[in-house]
């Protein structure tokens, strides 16, 4: 016993109300005995609705296999179809993925690629993407067919990890790369849980009610008579019941069997027995009509022969033109990886002389272009503090107010007008002077030295009058003066000579020379007193 | 009456799925809602003293009748933020606050049905705290406490409900 407050509650249904669903289940189930029991057929009903279902599924199956065939004979890949056809059955029973889904899939993949390596490829790529993401298959085909087109939007769209960048510089074949690495083994992965063994169920459901509504739009077909579906469903029911008969007989037979021991060949005795039998032998003839059918309908490329078919002039020519476009890519693609003209011309402008800002934009676009995200961290933050910078300097430099003319109020010529004034002047002076001095006389002229000194002199006219003292005084004597006539010292001006040494004249060299020869003499070296050995020994 | 809350038992779930740092969130900002009813329901218990002699705890008792035990009735006044299994009418608790023992669930109900049996009128003579609420909600300790609050623990559990549901919004967008 406790007291309890519920502050708050949800109504989640009433025990009453399943209490009554089981009462009703019980009641379905024992009324369904009941009817069995008294011999009511409640099957008719049931194989006849599940016999027109059956019918639909098949129409529907054919209907889509036709489709995908003709869609794939328009872009050339006619030879491709039951391959295809074979390609879509073995993914649906791994991947636990319906026809219906995996036909306009492939069909969509076919159109754009052109090629059933390539849509086969992708579809692969797709299933995984698809079971990774949740997406749907038809979307994720949708946007790899435009993705091979070159449109990447509805890629981005996806979500699959992939960056705007990449999707604008990789190429296709890049990014397909990388989303098979991201998304590896997912399919695989998700047919092999629970969920996906259920999936597998459901399309193996699907497929029985396709293969057993194509068996009964055969036998209607036989017997040329729609109305007789009921009919046919009755007969179904007798049959399907005799067989059910049949094989719980042969259960408990084996079982019985089993018991004893070395009994193991009963078995291939019974199955002998079941084919000998007229259901057995029914089968058998149903089966040979489902092979004559698929042969014709070429399931089978072997058996068809339609592997041997040579391709047409039209799929040669749509074959050449996509070589042509591939070959052309990836000539493009090889260029592009050379001259990468963005590279090149940052390159190129980080040599130049620019300003430090400047440098650190065409780095972050060097990073950016390099997808280094380290550097463009870097260079993004040093951009920053760098326009920070500039802003502060710029207001620094608004704020200062310019100073004003020192000299404004002075009244000064300018420095241009004085010039031209002195050299108005001048010119006049030179003018007045240049024309008084032509008026003058030659004395005067002489007076105010307009002649030049010792040009013409002599030592006579200098004043000098012997060379024999050791000392000459050159003395002005005439002077300038309004008798000057050029060849004379100016007034006040004395030169004066002083010759050193013993030999003046030329005796005084005559008996220098005489004096060393004797003294050689003297020495013991005679030498010749010839004309000749006095030059060799001077 | 609680109050009636629609898809509280799907976000519990839907949080511990997606969003589990949210999912310990709600409870406790639920308890923060619901601690104050719970302290002070457990002040309005009484102390042993102040309860019959008879009723008192002690040894070597062996009658059926369960004894008043003052810590182990306060011990016995929580709250609970976990849902609990659905009642016969089909509701589900998604916030509760509980008087568990049985000594404490006397003295918060005795005298709603007898007010003049000899045990409560005793009792009420020795000591008997003010009885509040309406009708099967009227009591002494939890009801009391409960009522005093006026919805104010309500209200603190339906806005930290709804608080998760948009934080839950807003995180799984």
């Amino acid at each position: 016993m406790s007291i309890l407050i519920d502050v708050a509650a949800e109504f989640t249904g009433k025990k009453a109300f399943k209490q009554a669903d089981t009462a009703t289940e019980k009641l379905t189930k024992s009324a369904k005995n009941l009817g069995r029991t008294l011999g009511i057929s409640l099957g008719t009903a049931a194989i006849l609705g599940f016999a027109k279902a059956s019918v639909r599924a098949a129409a529907d199956d054919q209907k889509a296999q036709k489709q995908l065939a003709l869609a794939l004979k328009n872009v050339g890949l006619e030879r491709d179809a039951a391959s295809a056809e074979s390609y879509i059955q073995r993914l649906q029973s791994e991947f636990g993925v319906v026809d219906d889904k995996l036909r306009p899939a492939y069909q969509k993949l076919a159109i754009a690629t052109r090629s059933s390596a390539e849509t086969q490829k992708l579809l692969s790529l797709s299933l995984d993407i698809s079971a990774a993401t949740g997406k749907d298959l038809e979307a994720v085909t949708g946007a790899l067919s435009k993705a091979y087109l070159g449109s990447n939007t509805a890629l981005s769209k996806l979500g699959v990890g992939i960056s705007k960048a990449d999707l604008k510089t990789k190429s296709f074949n890049d990014i397909t790369n990388q989303l098979a690495d991201t998304f590896k083994g997912a399919a695989a992965a998700s047919a092999a849980t629970f969920a996906g063994s259920i999936a597998k169920l459901g399309v193996a459901s699907q497929n029985v009610k396709e293969i057993i509504g194509t068996g009964i739009i055969d036998a209607l077909k036989t017997l040329g008579n729609d109305d007789s579906v009921s009919n046919l469903a009755k007969d179904m029911e007798s049959v399907a019941t005799s067989v059910a008969d049949a094989i719980r007989g042969v259960g408990i037979l084996l079982a019985e069997l089993q018991k004893i021991p070395g009994i193991g060949a009963v078995g291939n005795i019974l199955g002998f027995l079941y084919k000998a039998s007229p259901v057995g032998m029914l089968a058998d003839l149903g089966a040979q009509s489902r092979r004559k059918a698929e042969v014709a309908a070429q399931k089978n490329p072997v058996q068809s022969g339609s592997y041997l078919s040579k391709p047409t002039t039209a799929q040669n020519k749509v074959a050449k033109e996509t070589l042509k476009v591939s070959n052309a890519q990836l000539k493009l693609a090889k260029a592009k990886s050379i001259f990468d003209l963005q590279k090149i011309q940052i390159e190129a402008a980080l040599k130049g002389k620019i300003s430090e800002e400047d440098r650190i934009r065409l780095k972050l676009m060097q990073a950016i272009e390099d997808e280094n995200i380290t550097q463009i961290d870097k260079y993004t933050k040093l951009l920053t503090e760098a326009q920070t910078k500039t802003a502060e300097l710029v207001s620094t430099l608004q704020s200062i107010k310019p100073l004003d003319d020192i000299f404004k109020n002075w009244s000064f010529m300018s420095v241009k007008e004085q010039l031209s004034s002195l050299s108005s002047y001048f010119n006049t002076f030179a003018g007045s002077a240049a024309s008084a001095f032509a008026s003058l006389g030659s004395a005067q002229k002489a007076a105010l030295g307009g002649y030049v000194p010792f040009v013409g002199a002599t030592n006579a006219s200098l004043g000098i009058t012997s060379t024999a003292g050791s000392n000459t005084s050159m003395v002005s004597t005439v002077g300038l003066g309004n008798n000057g006539t050029g060849n004379q010292l100016p007034q006040g001006v004395t030169i004066n000579t002083t010759i050193q040494g013993s030999i003046i004249a030329e005796n005084d060299l005559n008996q220098a020379i005489n004096d060393a020869l004797a003294a050689s003499g003297w020495a013991g070296s005679a030498i010749g007193y010839s004309r000749q050995a006095v030059i060799t020994a001077i | 009456m609680p109050v009636s809350v629609k898809g509280g038992i799907e976000l519990r779930k839907a949080l511990r799925a997606y969003t589990p740092d949210l999912a310990k969130q709600m409870p406790k900002e639920i308890a923060t809602a619901l601690k104050p009813v719970v302290k002070v329901a457990k002040g309005y218990l009484p102390d042993n003293g102040s309860i019959l002699s008879g009723w008192r705890t002690r040894e070597n008792y062996t009658g059926k009748f369960p004894l008043y035990d003052a810590s182990t009735a306060r011990r016995g006044i929580s709250y609970k933020t976990s849902p609990s299994k659905a009642n016969k009418r089909g509701f589900r608790s998604l916030a509760r606050l509980m008087n568990k023992t049985a000594a404490g669930a006397i003295y918060e109900t005795m005298g709603r049905k007898t007010p003049s049996s000899k045990f409560v009128q005793t009792q009420n003579s020795k000591y008997a705290g003010e009885f509040k609420g309406d009708n099967k909600e009227r009591g002494r300790v939890l009801f009391r406490a409960y009522d005093e609050d006026r919805g104010a623990a309500r209200d603190g559990v339906l806005r930290a409900i709804e608080k998760a549901n948009k934080d839950f919004k807003k995180a799984t967008a």
